[in-house]
């Protein structure tokens, strides 16, 4: 496969190859796509390439003011008012300009005819069940580089760039190889989740260590309450608190050996710890009988009504449960606690990732026009407006929501005790299948198929695959 | 109908037919028969039983609030409320789409059974040098995923102009559908009795009437089963819209439906979901209901008539 | 009578093979050839890379596990459902006994007809929301609440390896049987009355009528009604797509997993269209054998009347 992203790849070169595209289709014949001599012709319009350096106060982008702007946007839990409520900002500044949107489910289905015809929407929200493999899209090149977007201006920053107000590591959890190719709207963070009122109530205390969970579980389960649920069909939501732990008892490279697929990296000693820690709670019968078999709404949905006291998920629980929550649930995130006596990571690191991947194609027709609407959604005003809308931070780090629930606060309030020591990994973005796999294995060790040993070994194999198949694009990072 | 054209000089024995046969089951049986009654009752019920159980707990689970469905799954709603329909009806846009729907499988619904009978009868009664070849490759169309083929198929009706336009999906439908068609309707012209199709041409009809106007009536019952799992397909057909209809003002109901079930993962809206289940379910069963009658006479017609 | 006979053909069948060759049969020989090559599916960029695609489908475990699933499916679906089907249509149908020769179903053969087709009426994505909630592991869930009255500890229906296959297998027969019920029913509707009543005159038993008129009378359509059970045991797509996790993972740990979501999960997942491609061929290769050497081996000698 041949790797595109790395040579900023010129729009008109795109125009011309899409063209070709629906006939080859039909006609059946090969597209070879190798000429790139032609594509390296400099543009006339000088509206694809990086942008001015001159500055413009007022159009940084240089979007050319009268082009249409057409926007796809999942339509899932967050809606995409937010999105429309933006486009309006934009129409006040080129009012020229049509704008067209759709939101909608399934995006990949739905783009994928147009991704080959290169008749492609200027953004799209690339989220949801049926979206769009990311890492498939940058291997062939179909996205732009948003290093304009991330240097232009950021708006009501005094100065400050896009890159400079967002929310660090935000940039990287999009970048492909170092390459920004997806930036994320919405910032999560993942953690496990109780009810601060049922814990005040028993006067149960937050674990601090592996060993208090352990010994608290044991309290809860005497009382007939079971300790844990997950989302148990869905098994990469219990798998994140277990990479969380590894990471935090071995420190940063255990995740980024994980990501660069180096040898032993799934066998590591804090993996096995991790491994080990939550196993117990299989061993121990600490697991709310029928979890594996929930799904993300079943799980959460017996939490909620007091079936188990925890369960992993993102911050994006408070607004999934919605009503289901009952008055006073006070339901509040945490990191995990630590596995091993001497973690690596502070207490208080935890995972942090984005939500709502925003790309741009690089065959679209106005990309900076995307970027643009892009950065007028990254403004504190949209910012506030998203949050307020959707109970979610985006990934802008300054602003303040008007409208804040418990779960949101208590977000708010683990970010900013995990500081600059919020961690991220990517190998389920970059490489799905280890991704899927990875996930199954999982679902065997908290069900107790296999043992934390089998589990690290097999997961490590699956790794290995995947390093080993030439036919999958690599990415690195450091 | 057709037992008119049906030369009654061919009917094997005409004179059972003298006495009107429909007579009530509660005549006296044997007692070996008894038993076996009595057993088969008990197991035709229990599937029913199976069957609406499931049905009748979505639609009662509709008209409860999200509490209810969660703490008492097997209670009787404690108020009947329309809320969630509301909900239901304006997340999945279900007014605007069902005409939509209505019409692209209307169409494509006739179109099917049209043109799939007549490649059936051709298939099945006429031996001629590639009659299988054809055959399989309908069959062929069955066995091959649809979604591996949407890209060319994406392409191909652009550029005959089929995409985003109700007749055009009716015509991709009636494509996909015809394998399906072609395979049962071939089934059903094999069991008609040779007899009276020979009987037809004997009496000097040509090849096209002898079709229309004897084969295609006899095979009314397959007609009819065929074409309401024809129907219910195209109803619910997803991914066909999906990818062709990009433009909201032609849109079906199943793309209504799913934003609904998208937005239910997102938000537990439990309630909402069951009334855009049973919404979903209610249009098809009514028509289904309201044509009985028809269907079932039209399906048995050979054994009572 | 001879006249004209091609030229019928020819008139009936050219349509149809256009419509259904422009629109299906070209965008899947497109398929094919995508087969071939590394394509991801999102670019108009593709390499041929000649049977390295197959080759790798030769040495991956999940291909084989799946076709394994499959091919369970393909003789465990048609027992069942077919079975179910056939002697219910035939309860519904001609078992109801009268002393005077008629042939007609047991009593209330017209609601059980009704009722049993109502499974069928659903989409995919009612179905799949409607079977979680039966299958919930705990004991709320619809199955395990009625089990816990007889006293049986809630089963982890969906969720363990090794009853969650099996659970997705019972849905596909709640779902199939009604319809085959409605093809088997329309097949006897074109069986003349007067085959049954002449037997019954003759004091025939049900359990001979069934055997010696019924079966070799509908034999065409219970053998096109086997191969369509095959084929649809060999793609379960939407049902083990609904019914695993959200986005259909074939999970736990493959234990569900079949080759037509196997197909759509390397497709569109994991963006690997010629891979997908190359097993979606295997799965047409594989169907289109098993469908030729069921209808070889099933032929029998067409009753002719």
């Amino acid at each position: 496969m041949t790797i595109r992203h790395s040579r900023g790849l010129d729009r008109r070169a795109f125009l011309r190859l899409s063209g070709t595209a629906a006939a080859a289709f039909t006609a059946g014949s090969l597209v070879s796509c190798g000429q790139g001599t032609e594509a390296d012709t400099p543009s006339d319009a000088g509206q694809s390439g990086p942008p001015n350096t001159e500055p413009d106060a007022d159009n940084p982008l240089n979007v050319p003011p009268d082009e249409p702007l057409e926007t796809v946007i999942f339509k899932g839990g967050y809606g995409d008012q937010y999105v429309i409520d933006a486009q309006a900002l934009y129409a006040e500044r080129f009012p020229d300009a049509e704008i067209k949107h759709q939101g909608g489910q399934e995006l990949g289905k739905q783009l994928q005819p147009r991704f080959i015809s290169g008749d492609v929407p200027d953004l799209i929200d690339n989220s949801g069940a049926g979206n769009l493999p990311m890492a498939a899209l940058v291997a062939d090149g179909q996205l732009m580089d948003l290093t304009p977007l991330l240097d232009a201006p950021a708006i009501g920053a005094g100065g400050k760039t896009v890159r400079e107000t967002l929310i660090p590591g935000v940039v990287d959890l999009g970048s492909f190889g170092g390459t920004p190719h997806a930036l994320y709207y919405a910032f999560v963070v993942h953690g496990i989740w109780h009810s601060r009122s049922l814990f005040e109530e028993n006067g149960w205390p937050e674990p601090e260590t592996w060993d208090d969970m352990l010994d608290l579980c044991a309290e809860i389960k005497s009382t007939g309450m079971s300790p844990w649920t997950y989302q148990g069909k869905n098994p990469g939501y219990i798998l994140t608190p277990i990479l969380m732990a590894a990471a935090k008892a071995g420190g940063l490279d255990v995740l980024k050996n994980i990501d660069n697929l180096e040898a032993g990296a799934w066998t590591a000693p804090p993996m096995m710890a991790a491994a080990e820690a939550f196993y117990q709670l299989v061993e121990r019968d600490y697991i709310l009988p029928g979890t594996s078999g929930m799904t993300h709404t079943q799980a959460q949905t017996y939490w909620a009504t007091g079936e188990a006291a925890f369960i992993p998920c993102g911050s994006w629980l408070e607004s999934e449960l919605g009503d289901v929550t009952p008055e006073g649930f006070d339901m509040v995130v945490t990191t995990t606690p630590a596995v091993t006596a001497s973690d690596a990571l502070p207490g208080t690191a935890i995972r942090g990732m984005g939500s709502e991947p925003y790309i741009v194609p690089s065959q679209a027709k106005n990309p900076m026009g995307g970027m643009e609407l892009l950065r007028i959604m990254l403004s504190p005003e949209s910012a506030t407006n998203f949050t307020d809308q959707t109970q979610t931070l985006t990934s802008l780090a300054d602003y303040e929501p008007t409208n804040v629930g418990s779960g949101l606060t208590s977000v708010r309030e683990a970010l900013a005790a995990s500081g600059d020591d919020t961690f991220f990994w990517l190998y389920h973005q970059w490489y799905s299948e280890l991704s899927a796999s990875v996930n199954e294995t999982t679902s065997l060790l908290m069900t107790g198929e296999i043992n934390p040993d089998e589990w690290a070994q097999q997961c490590q194999s699956a790794a290995d695959a995947v390093k080993d198949d030439d036919s999958v694009t690599k990415f690195q990072r450091d | 109908m057709s037992v008119h054209s049906q030369p009654r000089a061919l009917d094997p024995k005409p004179p059972a037919r003298t006495e009107p046969p429909r007579r009530s089951g509660r005549d006296q049986a044997d007692i070996g028969g008894r038993t076996l009654n009595v057993f088969s009752h008990a197991f035709l019920l229990t599937w029913a039983v199976l069957v609406i159980l499931p049905l009748l707990w979505t639609v009662l689970n509709s008209f409860k609030s999200d509490d209810e469905i969660l703490t008492s799954a097997w209670s009787l709603p404690g108020s009947f409320s329309l809320d969630s329909f509301v909900r239901a009806w304006t997340t999945a846009n279900i007014g605007q789409y069902f005409l939509n729907t209505a019409v692209v499988v209307s169409l494509g619904v006739i179109l099917t059974l049209g043109l799939g009978s007549l490649v059936a009868y051709v298939i099945a009664r006429y031996p001629f040098p590639g009659n299988r070849v054809i055959y399989f490759l309908f069959v062929a169309g069955l066995t091959f995923p649809v979604f591996l083929a949407i890209v060319p198929l994406f392409f191909v009706a652009r550029s005959l102009q089929l995409a985003n336009s109700l007749p055009g999906l009716a015509l991709i439908y009636t494509a996909y559908y015809l394998p399906f068609a072609v395979f049962f309707l071939t089934a059903y012209f094999r069991t008609l009795p040779d007899s009276i199709a020979d009987a037809a041409f004997i009496d000097g009809c040509g090849h096209w009437r002898a079709f229309f106007w004897v084969m295609l009536p006899m095979a009314r019952p397959g007609m009819i089963s065929v074409g309401i799992f024809v129907t219910i397909g195209q109803w619910n057909q997803f991914l066909l819209p999906l990818v062709l209809q990009t433009d909201p003002d032609k849109y079906v109901i199943a793309q209504g439906l799913a934003s609904l079930a998208v937005s239910q993962e997102y938000a537990s809206d439990w309630s909402g979901l069951f009334a855009g289940l049973t919404l979903s379910m209610i249009p098809v069963l009514v028509v289904y209901i309201v044509f009985q009658r028809q269907i079932e006479s039209g399906m048995v017609a050979g054994a009572v008539k | 009578m001879r006249q004209g006979r091609y030229r019928f053909i020819v008139g009936a069948l050219a349509g149809p093979i256009v419509l259904y060759a422009v629109l299906v049969l070209w965008p899947y020989l497109q398929s094919f050839y995508v087969s071939l090559t590394d394509w991801s599916g999102y670019t108009s960029e593709r390499r041929l890379i000649g049977l390295a695609n197959y080759e790798r489908l030769l040495k991956d475990p999940v291909f084989w596990i799946s076709l394994r699933h499959n091919l369970l499916a393909a003789v465990v679906l048609p027992v069942f459902s077919i079975g179910l089907g056939l002697f219910f249509a035939t309860m519904l149908n001609v078992a109801g006994r009268a002393k005077k020769a008629a042939v007609q179903g047991v009593r209330g053969a017209s609601f059980y007809r009704i009722v049993y087709f109502f499974p069928h009426l659903l989409s995919i994505a009612v179905i799949g929301v409607l079977w979680s909630f039966v299958y919930d592991p705990t004991g709320n869930g619809l199955l395990n609440g009625f089990l816990g009255l007889i006293g049986i500890d809630p089963v982890n229906w969906l969720g363990s390896t090794r009853t969650a296959y099996w659970a997705i297998l019972a849905v596909i027969v709640w779902v199939s049987v009604g319809f085959y019920v409605l093809v088997f029913t329309a097949a006897i509707g074109s069986i003349p009355p007067d085959m049954y009543e002449a037997a019954m005159l003759d004091g025939a038993s049900r359990w001979r009528i069934f055997w010696r008129i019924t079966v070799p009378l509908i034999w065409d359509t219970v053998q096109v009604a086997l191969v369509y059970a095959g084929i649809n045991a060999l793609d379960m797509f939407a049902i083990v797509n609904v019914m695993s996790a959200a986005g259909g993972s074939g999970g736990p740990n493959n234990s569900t997993q079949v080759l037509g979501n196997y197909i759509y999960l390397t497709a569109f997942e994991h963006g690997r269209f010629g891979y997908a491609t190359a097993l979606g061929v295997a799965l047409f290769v594989v169907t289109i054998v098993l469908a030729v050497i069921t209808l070889r081996f099933m032929r029998r000698d067409r009753v002719v009347y």
